[in-house]
């Protein structure tokens, strides 16, 4: 999998699975990797910044929860903020999709031409 | 320090903001580390194995410092930590070897610095105040404050050393840190450093002032010098009287004036010149010489008299100090100059005396 085209969905990504529910960061690992079967591996260096990016930013919010005398963990939660760029992100990705899903039909419908 | 806290302490230095943001990441990464060592090892692998494929997982600590900083911000003051642990880790394998090593180091300045310190008291000073006093200055201002600061901490190095004892066992008893060897390594860096700083103000304080009061005693007013070169002669004259009256306290009272003068007058460059007159700078050497040997006669003759020597023995000191005196007054151009008009003052004064009593009826 070509991790430049990864990079740039990265906060869509963080940001759909947090619309589901709250989650924390190595959750976050396991359900991706678990649902894209293995394709999406993330080093999961790349995926705490950008969490932290995004809760500087507003769009989540992080807090420790957990049961006082057992292990601790921060979940991080969608905000307002949060919903309403996922909802622009996702707009966004369906008009790329069908962009890039256009030019790749008709580039795959012409000959080809290798020189 | 574990592989993980190494891990932890390579991902999270450097990123700007309060240390309690540091060891918010520094727990959240740990979290994610523990859990994901959890559930490795529950996949049958070992403890090493599973840290090292946790780690491995997290990536590269310098990809998540890089991405923290770039939310954060870069800490410019903890480069220069970071850059110690840099080294560290790359010329020092061995943990304890390394701590050991600084601390021994530390220790060995700040003895250095409090040997500094002493000496600078105990030799220089005295000799600096003697030296201002011969030449009639008043020693500068930040030296007595030095001084009285350095004499306020000697005297209140109990306070001082109970204190900091105080502290470092309140640290070793209560701190809890993943870095608590490296913070108290830091501590006690900052404290050599303060310690070096006060020891150099304190040298430059007292050698800046042994520059000064060289300069004036080279520099010392010729009129200073003659002044004392006659009351010394006027001193010797005394003495000799006294020698040949075997007027011992008269001769010990002269002696001591004899002595200092020559001492203050051995120490200034301008007596040789007063002494040998402008014109004639190719027997300063030897005057200088005489004037050092009549500083040294004197003070054995002093000494021989103060002792209650043997008569024999101090006129055999007075005869010593008699020739190289001798030797001055008929080498010395001023000598010539002054004895000759006290000569011309006497056949005067003896002139006008004979005068009067012929003109008398």
């Amino acid at each position: 999998m070509d991790t430049e085209l990864i990079k740039g969905t990265l906060s869509l990504i963080i940001l759909s699975l947090l619309s589901r529910r709250p989650m924390y960061g190595y959750e976050i690992v396991a359900t991706v990797k678990e649902e894209t079967g293995g394709v999406f591996e993330w080093k999961a260096g790349s995926l705490y910044p950008s969490l932290h990016k995004l809760e500087k930013g507003g769009l989540i919010r992080g807090q420790w929860e957990g049961e006082p005398d057992s292990r601790q963990r921060k979940y991080y939660h969608l905000t307002e903020a949060g919903q309403a760029a996922l909802d622009e992100k996702e707009e966004s990705w369906s008009q790329l999709q069908r962009a890039i899903s256009q030019i790749m039909e008709k580039s795959n419908e012409a000959p080809p031409q290798i020189g | 320090m574990t592989e993980i806290d190494r891990y932890l302490d390579q991902a999270c230095r450097r990123v700007s903001g309060p240390a309690a943001l540091r060891q918010h990441l520094r727990r959240e990464l740990r979290e994610h580390l523990e859990e994901s060592v959890r559930d490795l090892v529950a996949t049958g692998l070992s403890q090493d194995e599973a840290t090292r494929k946790a780690i491995e997982g997290l990536g590269e600590p310098e990809m998540i410092r890089e991405g923290l900083q770039s939310v954060y911000g870069q800490s410019v003051t903890s480069l220069f930590i970071d850059k110690a642990m840099e080294w560290k880790e790359r010329t020092m394998k061995t943990e304890w070897k390394w701590y050991f090593a600084a601390q021994f180091g530390l220790v060995l300045i700040i003895a250095l610095m409090v040997f500094l310190i002493g000496s600078a008291l105990v030799f220089i000073v005295p000799v600096l105040e003697k030296s201002y006093s011969d030449v009639g200055m008043n020693l500068p201002g930040y030296l007595i404050t030095t001084i009285e600061v350095v004499w306020f901490v000697q005297h209140t190095a109990w306070i001082w050393l109970i204190a900091l004892a105080g502290a470092f066992g309140l640290y070793e008893w209560k701190f809890r840190s993943e870095n608590k060897a490296l913070i108290r390594l830091t501590m006690s860096i900052g404290a050599s450093v303060l310690l070096a700083a006060f020891a150099i103000w304190v040298t430059v304080a007292v050698t800046i002032p042994l520059f000064q009061v060289r300069y004036a005693m080279d520099r010392q007013n010729e009129s200073v010098v003659m002044a004392r070169i006659i009351g010394a002669h006027e001193s010797y004259k005394q003495l000799a009287q006294a020698i040949e009256d075997e007027d011992w306290p008269a001769a010990k009272e002269s002696v001591r004036d004899v002595r200092d003068a020559y001492r203050f007058l051995r120490g200034t460059g301008t007596t040789a010149l007063v002494l040998a007159g402008q014109n004639q700078p190719e027997s300063s050497e030897e005057i200088r010489r005489l004037t050092g040997e009549i500083g040294g006669f004197s003070d054995d003759l002093y000494d021989a008299i103060r002792g209650d020597e043997e008569p024999s023995v101090v006129l055999e000191h007075f005869t010593q100090l008699d020739n190289s005196y001798s030797q001055l007054e008929t080498g010395s151009r001023f000598f010539a100059t002054y004895l000759n008009r006290e000569v011309s003052q006497q056949i005067q004064e003896e002139a006008t005396s004979e005068k009067a009593s012929t003109t008398e009826p």
